[in-house]
């Protein structure tokens, strides 16, 4: 019975594994997810509630108790039963409330860099590390105009020497390949042997 | 109603969810994996019910419904949550923050792949 079949594959459990891509807004998150993503990166928009629920002031010029955020994806179909995700941030810190939703489930995360705005990266990093999500750095110098050694990104972010800081161009699907592994190598690190 | 004359063509979320915001089940996340079940149906409920049921032939997550059927997160969060109690959809078991080795032996050889 070729139904059979079909069922049976559909009801075999997929596991999906999530890795979030944070960083400043036009670090290169959309860029990096594309250039690995099995589908253009997805964008949907993510409702999420406002903190004011008053929708009878009509002093406001917007009574919306809702406010929409783009969210990047990109999927990766590792095998018949294994789907990774890779979850960019939205890159305006106002949006940094919807992220927690983002840390559910996330096994590791990327922090994109670019040099030219160092200081966009920390709410990335500092969030990670709140959240204990293993996560490692990854330097986009995708104008090649890259002008500073890894150590220095990693002494000016302040991040310990276990956290693996990383060079790459975003749009290079072999550099962003190399970047997935060398977290993937980091979770292994950190994960016991022993279970 | 207040709303009226605003929009036309655009049907309000919460037309598509029964007027429903909230979720019965902790458990459903952007990356939540559901599929449909062999041979059942969703044609009591609206549009939206059977759009996200028909999508789902191979396991999507909830982002990816979101993004194919253009509609917000919130809904289509409602909506998968409605189509599990109808026993129509299997949700897949969800991701865990403490991950296997062999998970993670799997991955590096996906990404080696691609």
């Amino acid at each position: 019975m070729s139904v059979l079949s079909e069922g049976q594959a559909v009801a075999e459990q997929v596991a999906a594994v999530k890795f979030v891509v944070a960083g400043g807004f036009g670090v290169g998150k959309t860029t990096f997810i594309g250039a690995v993503s099995e589908v253009r990166p997805l964008t949907t928009e993510a409702a999420m509630t406002s903190v004011s629920d008053g929708v009878d002031d009509g002093s406001m010029v917007s009574a919306k108790t809702t406010t929409t955020v783009a969210l990047d994806f990109g999927r990766i179909s590792i095998d018949p039963t294994l789907i990774l995700y890779l979850f960019g941030t939205p890159g305006q810190e106002r949006f940094g409330f919807m992220w927690d939703d983002l840390a559910v489930g996330a096994i590791g995360g990327i922090a994109l860099v670019d040099t030219r705005r160092i200081d966009d990266s920390f709410v990335a990093i500092d969030w990670f590390e709140a959240r204990k999500v293993p996560f490692i750095v990854a330097v986009n110098s995708f104008d090649g105009a890259e002008s500073f050694s890894l150590e220095e990104v990693r002494e000016a972010l302040g991040v310990p020497d276990a956290v693996p800081v990383v060079a790459c161009d975003a749009r290079l699907k072999e550099d962003v390949k190399s970047v997935l592994l060398d977290l993937v190598d980091h979770l292994v690190r950190n994960t016991p042997t022993a279970a | 109603m207040s709303d009226e004359g605003q929009a036309s063509g655009f049907i309000r979320p919460f037309v598509i969810t029964g007027g429903r915001t909230e979720v019965n089940r902790a458990d459903l996340h952007l990356d939540t994996l559901v599929s449909a079940l062999p041979g059942r149906s969703a044609a009591h409920r609206g549009f939206e019910h059977r759009a996200v049921l028909q999508h789902c032939v191979e396991p999507l997550s909830i982002a990816e419904i979101a993004t194919l059927l253009d509609l917000p997160v919130g809904v289509v969060t409602v909506v998968v949550d409605d189509l599990l109690d109808d026993n129509v959809l299997l949700i897949h078991r969800s991701s865990s923050s403490a991950v296997s080795l062999s998970v993670l032996e799997r991955l590096v050889e996906g990404v080696r792949a691609l």
